[in-house]
C-alpha cells in the first residue's frame, strides 16, 4: 500500500517499482527517523538529568567572597588577667567574627605577611595602613586590656577608617566573660556592617542519654538544655526523667504585652512525655514548674510558635490521623479556645508545622503524595473544607523532605531533604522558587533553625559518632560541630532577637 | 516525497509502532537518568496523585467514598462523630456524619490526665516481663515510609491481643508507634502516630473497645536497634505494647 497516492497515477511497470523503491526509502527513512528520534529523546533526557543531578550535588563555596580578617592577640596594659586567660577570650571572639557570616580569619599562609606588613605597634600608635592593603586584608581587630576593661579597634584596611568599640568589663569568669565577648563581637558586626550579629544569642536542644536496657530494650531519657549559640555555658532547663522533644523559644514580643517584667518573658516550650503521651508544656528558663499548654486528647507533637507569639500550631493525631492543628496562645494561659484542624487529608501523615514572619501562612510535611515533601499555604479560615485546601509543593527536587523552618526574613524556607546519601540542608527561596542544597560534609542533617540575621542555621546530623548540633551560614556551608559531651543533642533552636 | 513532516510522522505510525514509541519512553523514563526505582516510583505516585485529584475536582468526586461493613458499623461511626470534640473540624459535612474509616478517634479519657481513670505511663506494664503475655502482646512491623499492616504474622498477633482483651475487659494498653532511624526526628514523629492508630484501628474492627487503646508515638527516639542493616530497621519500625489492667 502507498503511503503517496499521486503516485498511482503512473501504472506502469517503471512507475511501480519506482514506487515501490521509493516506498521502501521512505519506510527505512522514517525507520531511520524513528532510531534519531529515540536517540535525541535519549539524548535530551540525559541531558536533562544530568543537568539535574549536577544542581542536587552542588553545594556552596562561597568563602572566598568573606572579608579577611586579622585580629591581634591582646594588648595587656596593667591588665588584671594574664595572657593565658586573654588568649581565650581572643580565641572566643575569633571564633565569632570568624563564623559570623562575613568575615573570614585570615589563614596561616596570609597570616604571616599580614604581621609582617603590620609590626609590632602599641594599642594606641598608627599602623602602616598601605602595607597591610598590599596584603589583601579587610579588617583588623586590635585589643587592649587595660585594668579588667577590653577595648577594641576595628581598622577597615580599604577604607583607611579607624573605630572604636568597647570598653567591656571584664569579670575573669570565663563563662560571664565568655559572653560579654559574643556581646563585643555583635557590637563589631554592627560597626561594620551596619546591623549586630547573632553571637549574644543562645540555642535551646534536647540532650538524649542512653540507660541501662531492661530485658534487652534500650531504655533513654532526654531532658532540654539552653547554651550560647557557640554551644558553651549549657544549661540543663527540665527534669523530667522521661523523653522530651522539639523545644521552642516563646517569643519575647508577645510575652512584652503582659507588662511583666523581663524574667517572665524568658519561657519556653517543650514535648514531653512524662504522662505517657507527648503533651506541650511551657516553663521559665529560671525554674519554677512545668506548665501543661492544652488539655486536648490525643499525641501532641512538633509544635510551633507564631513569631508574634499568638497562636500555636502542632501535629495530633485526635482524629487517629496525624493532622495539623491550630489555637490561640498566650504564655500565661497556655491554649486560648479550641485547636481548630487547618490540614486533613484521609490515612496521611502530616507534621512539622512552621509560620511565615507575618503569621499568615505555615509550611508543613506531609507524606499525602507518596514521600514526605514540604507544603506552603495560607492558614485557613474557620469554616473551610479540607476540599478548598491548596497547599503548593514546594520540594521537588528531593525525595523525604522535612522540617521546614521560615526565614525570619520570610524570604526563605529551609527543610531537611535526602537526594541519595546522607540528608543535607536545603533553602528553598520564595521569591525565585528555587532550591538550593545549603550544606556540606559528613552526617545525615536534620531539623534546621534560622537565627535571626536569617544567615545562620542550627541542625542536628548523625555520624558514625552520634547525634550532635552543627552551625552553617549561607556564606560559610562547612559544618561546624558546636556542642559536645555524651549522648545524642538533637532540635537545636535558634533564639529569636530583634535585629 | 520530500522530506517526511515530524507531525505527520506520528500520524502515520502504526499502533504497534506508537505502543514501541511510548514503550521506548517508559523506560527511558524509568532508566534514562541516574534517578534510583524508588525515586522513580516516588515521583509518579506524586504525580499521579496530584493528576488524579486534579481529574476527580473537574467531576466535583471527593473520592472519600468508603465501606461500611454493617449497619451497626455504620451507627457506631455515627455515635464517635457526634461525640463533643475538643477541637474544631475542618468543615466535611462527610467526614462529620459518617467518620474517618481509615481512622478512629481518641479515646474520651486521657491517661494520666487530671479526673482521668486510666493512671499515667508509669502504671503500664511491658508485656515482655511476663513470657506468657509477651507470646500474646508480640511486636507488629511495617514496611519502610508507610503504617499498612501487612503480613499474616502481624494479623495473628492483632487476632491473639483483640482475643485476650476480651478475656479482660478491665485492661487498658498503650499502643506505641515506632520508627527505624532513616526518616527524620521530627517526621517520624506523625509516621508513629499513624502507626500506633492503623494497629489501634485495626484491634477496634476485630471487635476491641476503642476506649481502652491509646496510642504514642516514639518516632524514632526509642531504637531497638541503633546498628545498619535492613532487619534491624524492620524489626526498630514497629507497634509496642504496654499493659494495664484495673
Amino acid at each position: 500500500m502507498s503511503l503517496d497516492g499521486n503516485l498511482f497515477f503512473f501504472s506502469n511497470d517503471f512507475l511501480f517499482s519506482t514506487t515501490i523503491a521509493f516506498e521502501y526509502a521512505y519506510v527505512v527513512g522514517r525507520f531511520l527517523m524513528f532510531r534519531a528520534f529515540c536517540l535525541f529523546l535519549c539524548v535530551t533526557t540525559h541531558l536533562f538529568c544530568s543537568q539535574e543531578s549536577e544542581e542536587l550535588l552542588v553545594f556552596l563555596g562561597k568563602e572566598t567572597s568573606l572579608f579577611p580578617t586579622y585580629i591581634e592577640e591582646i594588648e595587656l596594659d596593667a591588665s588584671k588577667f594574664g595572657e593565658a586567660y586573654t588568649k581565650q577570650l581572643t580565641t572566643i571572639l575569633s571564633f565569632d567574627i570568624g563564623h559570623n557570616g562575613m568575615n573570614r580569619i585570615v589563614a596561616e599562609k596570609e597570616e604571616k605577611s599580614v604581621q609582617t606588613a603590620l609590626g609590632k605597634p602599641k594599642f594606641q600608635e598608627n599602623i602602616n595602613i598601605k602595607a597591610l592593603q598590599a596584603t589583601g586584608l579587610a579588617h583588623l581587630i586590635r585589643l587592649q586590656m587595660r585594668g579588667s576593661n577590653l577595648y577594641a579597634k576595628i581598622i577597615e584596611i580599604t577604607a583607611s577608617t579607624s573605630r572604636n568599640v568597647g570598653p567591656i568589663e571584664c569579670s575573669g569568669n570565663l563563662a560571664q566573660d565568655r559572653r560579654k565577648i559574643h556581646s563585643l563581637a555583635d557590637r563589631i558586626h554592627q560597626a561594620l556592617f551596619g546591623k549586630p550579629g547573632i553571637a549574644s544569642s543562645k540555642i535551646l536542644f534536647v540532650s538524649k542519654q542512653r540507660l541501662p536496657s531492661v530485658r534487652n530494650e534500650p531504655q533513654y531519657a532526654s531532658e532540654v538544655y539552653e547554651a550560647d549559640y557557640d554551644g558553651q555555658n549549657c544549661r540543663q532547663l527540665t527534669h523530667t526523667n522521661s523523653l522530651c522533644a522539639t523545644p521552642l523559644w516563646i517569643p519575647k514580643r508577645s510575652l512584652s504585652l503582659l507588662k511583666t517584667n523581663d524574667h517572665t518573658c524568658n519561657h519556653f516550650l517543650y514535648v514531653s512525655y512524662q504522662l505517657g503521651q507527648p503533651k506541650f508544656y511551657t516553663l521559665s528558663l529560671y525554674g519554677g514548674s512545668p506548665k501543661r499548654v492544652s488539655t486536648m486528647r490525643g499525641n501532641q507533637l512538633t509544635p510551633t510558635i507564631s513569631p508574634d507569639g499568638s497562636q500555636l500550631a502542632f501535629c495530633s493525631d485526635i482524629t487517629g490521623t496525624a493532622d495539623l492543628y491550630l489555637v490561640q496562645f498566650e504564655t500565661s494561659v497556655g491554649a486560648i479556645g479550641k485547636p481548630r484542624q487547618i490540614f486533613h487529608v484521609r490515612g496521611t501523615a502530616t507534621a512539622c508545622p512552621c509560620f511565615s514572619p507575618d503569621g499568615k501562612k505555615i509550611a508543613f510535611v506531609s507524606n499525602k503524595d507518596g514521600c514526605p515533601r514540604v507544603y506552603m499555604m495560607d492558614i485557613p479560615k474557620i469554616g473551610t473544607k479540607s476540599t478548598d485546601l491548596k497547599p503548593a509543593l514546594i520540594s521537588k527536587k528531593c525525595r523525604n523532605n522535612t522540617a521546614p523552618c521560615w526565614s525570619p526574613d520570610g524570604k526563605k524556607i529551609a527543610y531537611s531533604a535526602r537526594n541519595s546519601g546522607d540528608r543535607e540542608i536545603w533553602v528553598y527561596d520564595i521569591e525565585k522558587g528555587s532550591e538550593e542544597q545549603v550544606s556540606a560534609g559528613e552526617g545525615s542533617k536534620e531539623s534546621p533553625s534560622w537565627a535571626s540575621d536569617s544567615l545562620h542555621l542550627v541542625f542536628h546530623a548523625y555520624t558514625s559518632a552520634g547525634c550532635d548540633i552543627y552551625m552553617i551560614n549561607l556564606n560559610q556551608p562547612e559544618p561546624v560541630k558546636i556542642s559536645s559531651g555524651s549522648g545524642d543533642k538533637l532540635f537545636a533552636v535558634w533564639e529569636p532577637l530583634d535585629i | 516525497m520530500g522530506l517526511v513532516n515530524p507531525f505527520q510522522f506520528f500520524w502515520g505510525c502504526s499502533m504497534k509502532q506508537v505502543q514501541t514509541i511510548l514503550l521506548s519512553l517508559l523506560i527511558l523514563g524509568c532508566t534514562g537518568c541516574s534517578r534510583s526505582a524508588d525515586d522513580v516510583w516516588n515521583d509518579t505516585k506524586t504525580a499521579s496523585r496530584h493528576m488524579s485529584r486534579g481529574v476527580d475536582s473537574i467531576g466535583g468526586k471527593r473520592g472519600t467514598s468508603r465501606q461500611i461493613a454493617h449497619q451497626g458499623d455504620f451507627e457506631e461511626r455515627q455515635r464517635v462523630a457526634r461525640r463533643p470534640k475538643d477541637f474544631i473540624p475542618l468543615d466535611d459535612e462527610e467526614e462529620l456524619l459518617v467518620g474517618d474509616a481509615e481512622a478512629i478517634p481518641a479515646p474520651m479519657e486521657s491517661p494520666g490526665d487530671e479526673g482521668s481513670s486510666i493512671p499515667g505511663i508509669e502504671a503500664f506494664k511491658d508485656p515482655a516481663l511476663d513470657p506468657d503475655m509477651a507470646a500474646i502482646f508480640e511486636h507488629i512491623h511495617f514496611p519502610y515510609n508507610s503504617s499498612l499492616i501487612k503480613g499474616d504474622d502481624n494479623m495473628q498477633i492483632l487476632h491473639h491481643i483483640v482475643s485476650y482483651l476480651a478475656r479482660h475487659p478491665r485492661m487498658s494498653i498503650f499502643i506505641e508507634g515506632h520508627c527505624d532511624k532513616r526518616g527524620s526526628a521530627a517526621y517520624n514523629f506523625a509516621l508513629g502516630a499513624n502507626r500506633a492508630n492503623t494497629v489501634r484501628t485495626a484491634l477496634v474492627r476485630e471487635g476491641a473497645s476503642p476506649d481502652r487503646l491509646f496510642t504514642i508515638s516514639y518516632g524514632k527516639e526509642r531504637l531497638l536497634f541503633d546498628e545498619d542493616g535492613e532487619e534491624f530497621h524492620r524489626l526498630n519500625r514497629r507497634g509496642q505494647f504496654k499493659i494495664y489492667e484495673k
